[in-house]
């Protein structure tokens, strides 16, 4: 089946580097996303850090948004986290054509054409000055580098809050584990503290990644966007037979784990797939628990910000049946 | 909004109540005022006092309801446009042709013209205070009288004798006032209360249910005819405890029974209050009442440490949480007391009716005991400390009413830059000597032109050090300046207010002992409290220049200050780029560390002028109530970004939006402000329901409170309420009517607050997951 590549970015394919129709800047890390040399520098880009995020597992947690993704979900709703770089957003509905971030930019990405402000993405070297004077918070940079040091001591402030509620960190992105070294990094350094640590991963990651990643990662949220590879690879631009090998590895290797799955209408939703789905988790060594997330369209602004528009999709029309057909498989569904 | 376990009836009631038109007077306590003026004006000032009261309470009706467990009404009408027109003329007559220094004489200290109002200079109280309630509940109106009665033989001197005279009176009064309903009880065959008042008329209460009786026609009798209201109840599950558990054990009380006795009680206290909001000034409900005590809150003070160490968690603090939780109503407004240590699921319950936008807030005993033992209250005493009012700490019956200052933390800063003038009316060598004038000090606000002391040019000031020694000389000699106003202020009231007897006195600690008022010193303790205004906005200001000016070196300070005294014209990129600075509320140490600072220096500036032989001295809060808006006009530009007259930061927050990182970072940012020197002050928070929902969201908002006290924080308010919510309310009052929110240290419905108080909330930062 071809590849249909919903977001409009290109789709990685393990080898090809990934500029997104920039030029190449000398920051632009290509060994990023390359799924089996976990390039060894520590330092990641983060799109966003969570604070009191009750949603990401037990307790009261911070969440951390790694920067890059490894799937194409046509109806992501983080668009912002899929490049290996972030790009600049650009909310054009807020600007009012003052023209600070022509003056705040050095490589001459903003322009001014007829009193109205102009953004040239192929001169953007995301260096945030134009963020940093917008007004309107038209422009925004949210994405910044850190090592695991930075990021451990970040995380630690809200200590007191983890150890109260049975909470701590969930890594999530995009996809955390294009950064397994540093996930790994990070977990070694809370496990220290005996700090709660979640790993939110689509798990299209080699096992031999995966796997030294146990001993940190106290939960395992897996994204399983459709049980069918067909659908899969339609919607995700992906194969997903990775994806359920991983579930079934990290299973058997006995790791605590939920499933959570975002059901779009009318794409991955069907009482046949909610079937297949409880088939094959109830067939596992231990079956996971399960949580529904219906869709939702904040992601189409956000595409929109950074010229990826998306198509929008619609909420599930059966979700509750959905769960409760994934219950007749004796498995524990939250919606 | 569902309601958790209330009846039908009750639930009729409180609808009954949110469509009572704001109107409604109690017209008759009107017109028999208006009777007694001329009656006793030959008397001395505290007999003229004590008849009026007595006049007041012969003459009103006692409507006794069938439904109602506990008795005690006021009759309220909707007057005729001629009445109206009559009663507003008479209030005029009181004090409108009075100037600021007749009025002074009058009355001292009066917070609000509102607040003047609808109370005559021979009969007035403002409240604020809590009464001597474990005395009620031990030994009855009987336990005040023997006090005066012992009295009488110790103070031969006229004016004493005429005090306690005033005092019998009112005792009297209160104690015929009792026996009135007793007769109205019995006459509408509910001869058991008729029973029980007739005992109430003198004795102690036998029971739970007496007890709460008592306490209701006591605050009908203080509030709603003498109009001391904002009564503080203080620890009712403490002083209740014992008739609690007597009547559980003989079997005559159920927990229901209780339950429903107190959801009386409550709902009363509701009832008394207009269907308006207090401090919307742009509502005419509020400015037009003909009402005294119309919209006055009460407060209830539950758990907290006893005395001897131990928690005070027990069945009735439950029990009295669990009450709120059930009607979600403005008033009563419960303060929970938190101690470390103190009992999981009695949190848990409490963080549930917190979620559920009960009206119940939380304080933190580990820094209120500090930071009350640092302004002197001795033990055991200070165990007992309470509330009243927006977030004012008082210990019960030891003191006496409101009396305080905002003061603008913000007016040091910019006569720190100016060597001592004012930046939106720069007045060179020609300076106003009168630093404090008098109606600043009778109102407890600083409006208007501030002058301070002279302080290096800032040519002179070469680190940051400099700029915050001189924000230190500017808010140290503020404080002295005020600290001799007062005392001159408090030289007259000693001359002029000697033996002006009102209600609170005949129920307080000390006053009857002493003979003496409690403004004159006749209780154990009496404090104005200081409220630190802006602090978000001095820390913002303050990081912003140590950054520009010392750190980046982008611009020196006399080129910033140019830039601030031109209001940030031609400055737009820089203002941007400013106010995208660091900010207080992020959890960010470079900032924070000064909101630290500002709040030391305002407390050291406080007590440096509490030390010695005052009669009143300081506690310092951090609070704004809404009065942010009005605290930044007068207010230049300031180095965070702020324009000039735009508002301040409010209470213990960040500036309006700054708050930008999650409600952790928030919270670990407040809590590095040393509370253990700051002894009241509301931390709004505005949660959004999806990230405290379900039973999970009970558990994560109880560990996300804990955390915070255990972190060192003072308070904690919230609503728990989304934008769509009160846009809606907006649009929709009518479908909203019982939307209630805590707004700063009381509550409102929603509806019922002026256009620019709704404003005011939804701007507050949403904390969302």
């Amino acid at each position: 089946m071809m590849t249909i590549d919903k977001t409009g970015l290109p789709l990685y394919d393990g080898e090809n580097n990934d500029n997104f129709g920039r030029k190449p800047h000398p920051h632009d890390d290509v060994a990023t996303h390359n799924e089996m040399e976990v390039q060894p520098a520590m330092e990641a880009y983060v799109f966003n850090i969570q604070r009191f995020s009750t949603r990401d597992g037990p307790g009261i947690r911070t969440t951390v948004f790694f920067q890059g993704c490894n799937l194409r979900c046509a109806w992501c709703h983080n668009p912002e986290s899929i490049p290996a770089k972030p790009l600049l957003q650009f909310f054009e509905d807020k600007c009012i054509s003052c023209g600070q971030c022509v003056a705040a930019c050095a490589n001459g990405a903003h322009i001014m054409v007829d009193g109205q402000h102009r953004f040239d993405e192929s001169l953007c070297t995301y260096n945030v000055a134009c963020a940093a004077v917008c007004p309107q918070d038209a422009l925004r940079a949210d994405a910044r580098p850190y090592t695991p040091e930075q990021l451990t001591d970040l995380l630690l402030r809200d200590e007191g809050y983890y150890r109260n509620s049975g909470g701590g960190v969930t890594a999530s992105g995009g996809e955390p584990l294009l950064q397994a070294a540093f996930v790994q990094a990070l977990f070694t350094a809370l496990k220290q503290k005996d700090i709660h640590t979640a790993l939110d991963t689509a798990a299209r990651m080699p096992w031999h990644t995966i796997k030294p990643l146990l001993p940190y990662t106290d939960l395992f949220l897996v994204d399983l966007k459709a049980i069918d590879p067909d659908v899969h690879m339609a919607y995700t631009g992906t194969d997903n037979r990775l994806i359920l090998e991983n579930i079934r590895a990290l299973s058997q290797a006995g790791a605590a784990m939920e499933i959570r799955m975002p059901l779009i209408g009318g794409v991955n939703d069907s009482a046949d797939f909610a079937r297949r789905t409880g088939e094959f988790l109830s067939g596992l060594p231990v079956p996971p628990a399960v949580r529904l997330l219906p869709y939702h369209n904040y992601g189409l602004y956000k595409a929109q910000s950074i010229r990826r528009p998306m198509e929008e999709f619609s909420a599930p029309l059966h979700i509750d049946e959905f769960a409760r057909l994934l219950r007749g498989y004796h498995l524990i569904v939250e919606v | 909004m569902p309601y958790a376990q209330v009846s039908d009836k009750v639930l009729h009631r409180i609808d009954e109540y949110l469509q009572k038109s704001s109107q409604y007077t109690f017209y008759e306590r009107i017109e028999l005022l208006e009777e007694s003026e001329p009656l006793f004006r030959d008397d001395p000032y505290a007999i003229r006092y004590g008849k009026t009261l007595a006049y007041l309470l012969r003459g009103i009706s006692t409507p006794v309801s069938g439904d109602d467990l506990l008795l005690g009404q006021v009759v309220e009408r909707i007057p005729t446009q001629a009445e109206w027109t009559h009663a507003e003329n008479m209030y005029r007559s009181w004090w409108s042709h009075k100037s600021d220094e007749e009025i002074q004489k009058d009355i001292l200290w009066f917070y609000s013209d509102g607040w003047l109002r609808c109370r005559p200079p021979w009969f007035y109280s403002f409240g604020h205070l809590a009464l001597d309630w474990p005395l009620f509940i031990k030994e009855g109106l009987a336990g005040f009288t023997r006090l005066a009665d012992e009295s009488r033989a110790r103070h031969p001197d006229t004016e004493r004798q005429q005090f306690l005279q005033g005092v019998a009176l009112c005792h009297k009064a209160t104690s015929d006032y009792f026996l009135r309903y007793a007769q109205a009880a019995q006459d509408a065959g509910r001869t058991q209360d008729a029973d029980s008042l007739r005992h109430l008329s003198q004795g102690a209460p036998r029971s739970f249910r007496e007890a709460l009786q008592l306490l209701w026609l006591i605050t009908l009798v203080v509030q709603k005819v003498s109009g001391c209201g904002v009564l503080n109840y203080s620890r009712m599950d403490q002083y209740l405890l014992p008739l609690y558990r007597q009547d559980i054990e003989q079997g005559t009380l159920t927990q229901e029974e209780a339950r429903a006795l107190l959801q009386d009680f409550y709902l009363k206290n509701n009832e008394i209050m207009a269907n308006t909001d207090h401090m919307s000034l742009d509502t005419t409900s509020t400015t037009q009442t003909l009402e005294v005590a119309f919209d006055d809150p009460n407060y209830i003070i539950l758990a907290g440490l006893l005395a001897d160490g131990t928690s005070g968690v027990n069945e009735l603090s439950r029990l009295m949480v669990q009450v709120s939780h059930d009607l979600k109503l403005k008033n009563p407004f419960v303060i929970v007391r938190y101690h470390e240590g103190i009992d999981d699921s009695f949190m848990r319950a409490v963080a549930h009716a917190m979620r559920d936008n009960a009206t119940v807030i939380l304080y933190n005993d580990d820094r209120m005991i500090p930071a009350l033992r640092a302004c002197g209250i001795e033990e055991p005493e200070l165990y007992d400390y309470g509330f009243f009012g927006c977030n004012d700490p008082i210990i019960p019956a030891e003191e006496g009413g409101l009396r305080q200052l905002w003061l603008n933390l913000v007016r040091p800063l910019e006569l720190a830059l100016n060597q001592g003038d004012c930046p939106l009316a720069p007045g060179g060598q020609n300076r106003n000597p009168n630093v404090f004038p008098l109606r600043d000090r009778m109102t407890g606000l600083m409006t208007g032109d501030y002058y301070g002391t002279s302080t290096p040019p800032l040519t002179e000031m070469t680190g940051m050090d400099d700029v915050l020694a001189a924000y230190k000389t500017q808010i140290n000699y503020l404080m002295q300046e005020y600290r001799k106003g007062i005392e001159r202020d408090m030289r007259l009231e000693a001359e002029v207010n000697a033996g002006r007897l009102r209600i609170e006195d005949c129920f307080l600690k000390g006053t009857l002992q002493n003979a003496v008022t409690w403004n004159n010193g006749g209780t154990k303790y009496h404090h104005f409290v200081v409220q630190g205004t802006g602090i978000g906005t001095v820390a913002d200001a303050l990081h912003a220049i140590d950054t520009l000016v010392f750190q980046e070196k982008s611009l020196t300070l006399p080129q910033l200050n140019q830039i601030l005294l031109d209001n940030w014209e031609g400055q737009e990129a820089l203002r941007q780029r400013v106010r995208r600075l660091p900010k207080y509320g992020n959890d960010i140490d470079a900032v924070d560390k000064y909101v630290a600072w500002a709040s030391d220096a305002f407390v050291d500036a406080v007590s440096a002028q509490d030390q010695g032989q005052y009669l009143y001295g300081f506690y310092p809060t951090l609070s704004s109530d809404r009065d942010f808006t009005t605290m930044g006009k007068d207010v230049g530009a300031t180095a965070d970004g702020r324009r000039q007259r735009d508002p301040i930061s409010e209470n213990q927050s960040p500036a309006e939006g700054a708050d930008i990182s999650g409600i952790t970072a928030l919270l670990n940012s407040v809590s590095k402000i040393r509370f253990e020197r700051i002894t009241g002050g509301p931390l709004n928070l505005r949660l959004h329901p999806s990230a405290v929902s379900g039973e999970q969201g009970i558990d994560v908002l109880t560990a996300l409170l804990k955390t915070y006290m255990q972190k060192g924080g003072l308070q904690v308010q919230m609503n728990v309420v989304d934008h769509q919510t009160l846009r809606a309310a907006q649009k929709e009052p009518e479908k909203y009517r019982n939307l209630c929110v805590r707004v700063t240290g009381y509550s409102a419905f929603f509806t019922q607050m002026g256009p620019k108080a709704q404003e005011e909330l939804i701007r507050r930062t949403e904390q969302a997951l």
